[in-house]
C-alpha cells in the first residue's frame, strides 16, 4: 500500500493538473459539442426533408417521423419533462408505456405539421452554446412561395450522446406547449397516468 | 416610534411576500384576465369554426400570386407608419430601409402590387406600435383575448389601436383610396387566417386545452419576435427532474 501511494498521488495530481488545464480551456470542449449538435441537426434535417418528399402515405410518413424521433431525440427525458412531478410517482412499467404512447402521439401531431413542409429545405444558420441546457442550433425552413419559418433545435448530450430534446418553432417551444397539453389531459383523467396513456393512444 | 417601526417592517414583509407570491409577468403562468379571456375564447372558436375558417379556406383557393398581390398592397401602405415606428424606436437602418422599400414598391412595384424591393435585398420586416412600446420598456401586461379579435396582450392591443387611429396614410389619403385599402386589408386578414390554418386548426380544435395552447403559443411567439429570436438564457435544462 505504502509503495503505491506516491504513484497514486502523482497520478491524482497529474489528473488534477489536466482537469485544471481543461477548465482553463473551455472553448475547444464547447466547440466540439456545438459542432456535434450542428452535425446532428443536419442529419435529422436531411432525413426529414427526404421523408416529407418521399411521396409516402400519411401512415408511412407518421411511422418515418416516429422512427426519426426514436433515433435522434431523447424521448424518455422529453416525455418525463412533459409529465412533470407525476413522472416520479410512476412505476417503471407505467413510465415505459407512457413514453411509447407519448412518442407516437408526438409523431402524429407534428408529422401532420411537417407534411406541410413539402418541397421545403432546412438550412442551418447558426449554433449557440446554452450551458446546462445544451446547444441551440438555429435553422430556417425555406418553403417556395411562402414565408420562411425559424426552427431552433435544442440539443443535449446529457444522455451520453447528442440528442434533440426540444424544438422551438418561431419562438414557440414544443416542450412548453406539450407540458401544458399533457397537464390538461392528466387533470381531465383525474391524475391517472394509465388513463392518460390510454388517452394519448386514442388521439388522432 | 417602536410601533411605527414594527408596523413598517411588517408592511415591508407583507409587500415582499406579495411580490414573491405573484407570478412573474414575463412567465407563461401570468394570466390575470383568464376568466373573461376564456369566455371570449369559446365564442371566438365558435365564430371561427362557423365563419372565419371556412371563408379563409375558400379564399385560399384563389391562386397564390393573386393573394400575394393583395398582401403586397397591404404591406406597402403600412410602410409610412412603420417608417415612423422605426424612427420612434431609434432604429435608423430599418427606418431608411422601410422608406426606401416604400419608394421602390410604390413606383416600380405599381403602387405596391409587386414587391421588387424584396428582390433587391430589402424584404418586408413588420414593425408596429407594439414593438415601439416594447422598445420603450412598456411591460406587456396581461394576456387579453378580445371578442372577434383573438389573442394579444394589453400592450399589443393598445399598440394596435394606436396603429389604426394614427395611421399616417389614413390621415392624408383621399377617402376613395382609404376605402380601397380597407378592402385590401380585410382580404389580407382572411389570407393570414388561411396561411396559419394548419397550425391554428391544430391549436384550436385538437388541443386538450385550446385556450392555454393558443395563449402560450402566442406569448412565446410574440416575445421571440420582439427579442429577435430564441433567448438562449431562457432555455430550460430538461434533465433537472429526470
Amino acid at each position: 500500500m505504502s509503495t503505491t501511494e506516491p504513484i497514486a498521488r502523482r497520478t491524482f495530481l497529474n489528473g488534477l493538473a489536466a482537469a485544471a488545464v481543461l477548465a482553463l480551456l473551455p472553448w475547444p470542449a464547447e466547440a466540439a459539442s456545438v459542432s456535434q449538435a450542428q452535425t446532428l441537426v443536419n442529419t435529422i434535417s436531411g432525413e426529414l426533408t427526404g421523408l416529407v418528399n418521399s411521396g409516402g402515405s400519411e401512415a408511412q410518413i407518421y411511422r418515418g417521423f416516429e422512427s426519426i424521433l426514436a433515433r435522434y431525440a431523447d424521448m424518455p427525458a422529453v416525455a418525463a419533462a412533459t409529465l412533470g412531478p407525476a413522472w416520479r410517482g410512476a412505476s417503471n412499467a407505467q413510465k415505459q408505456a407512457y413514453v411509447a404512447a407519448f412518442q407516437s402521439y408526438l409523431a402524429r401531431k407534428y408529422g401532420r405539421q411537417f407534411r406541410e413542409y413539402r418541397n421545403a429545405s432546412i438550412n442551418v444558420t447558426g449554433a449557440r452554446d446554452a450551458g446546462k441546457a445544451g446547444v441551440l442550433v438555429q435553422t430556417t425552413v425555406v418553403r417556395p412561395g411562402q414565408a420562411n419559418i425559424a426552427v431552433d433545435w435544442q440539443i443535449s448530450d446529457r444522455s451520453g450522446s447528442p440528442r434533440a430534446v426540444n424544438l422551438i418553432i418561431e419562438g414557440v417551444s414544443m416542450l412548453a406547449n406539450e407540458r401544458a397539453e399533457i397537464g390538461a389531459m392528466l387533470d381531465a383523467q383525474g391524475g391517472s397516468i394509465d388513463r392518460l396513456t390510454a388517452e394519448l393512444k386514442g388521439r388522432a | 416610534m417602536r410601533i411605527a417601526r414594527i408596523l413598517s417592517g411588517t408592511l415591508m414583509l407583507a409587500w415582499l411576500a406579495g411580490c414573491t407570491g405573484a407570478p412573474d409577468p414575463n412567465s407563461l403562468a401570468y394570466d390575470p384576465l383568464e376568466k373573461s379571456n376564456r369566455v371570449a375564447h369559446e365564442n371566438n372558436k365558435q365564430i371561427d369554426k362557423a365563419i372565419f375558417q371556412p371563408v379563409a379556406r375558400t379564399y385560399g383557393k384563389i391562386p397564390a400570386p393573386m393573394r400575394k398581390g393583395v398582401t403586397n398592397l397591404r404591406y406597402n401602405w403600412k410602410l409610412p407608419g412603420q417608417t415612423i415606428q422605426s424612427i420612434l424606436q431609434l432604429r435608423g437602418t430599418p427606418a431608411a430601409e422601410n422608406a426606401t422599400r416604400f419608394l421602390i414598391n410604390t413606383t416600380f412595384g405599381l403602387g405596391g402590387l409587386l414587391d421588387p424591393a424584396a428582390e433587391m435585398g430589402l424584404p418586408y420586416r413588420e414593425t408596429n406600435t407594439d414593438e415601439t412600446l416594447h422598445v420603450w420598456g412598456v411591460p406587456e401586461g396581461g394576456y387579453l383575448e378580445l371578442p372577434l379579435g383573438g389573442p394579444g396582450t394589453q400592450r399589443d392591443w393598445a399598440g394596435w389601436t394606436i396603429d389604426i387611429v394614427l395611421d399616417p396614410v389614413f390621415l392624408v389619403a383621399p377617402a376613395a383610396a382609404t376605402n380601397a385599402l380597407l378592402g385590401v386589408g380585410t382580404l389580407d386578414i382572411v389570407n393570414d387566417r388561411y396561411e396559419i390554418d394548419p397550425v391554428l386548426d391544430e391549436l384550436l380544435y385538437n388541443s386538450a386545452d385550446s385556450y392555454t395552447a393558443q395563449r402560450i403559443s402566442y406569448l412565446q411567439n410574440m416575445r421571440a419576435r420582439l427579442q429577435g429570436g430564441t433567448d438562449v438564457e431562457q432555455l430550460e435544462d430538461i434533465y433537472v427532474d429526470y
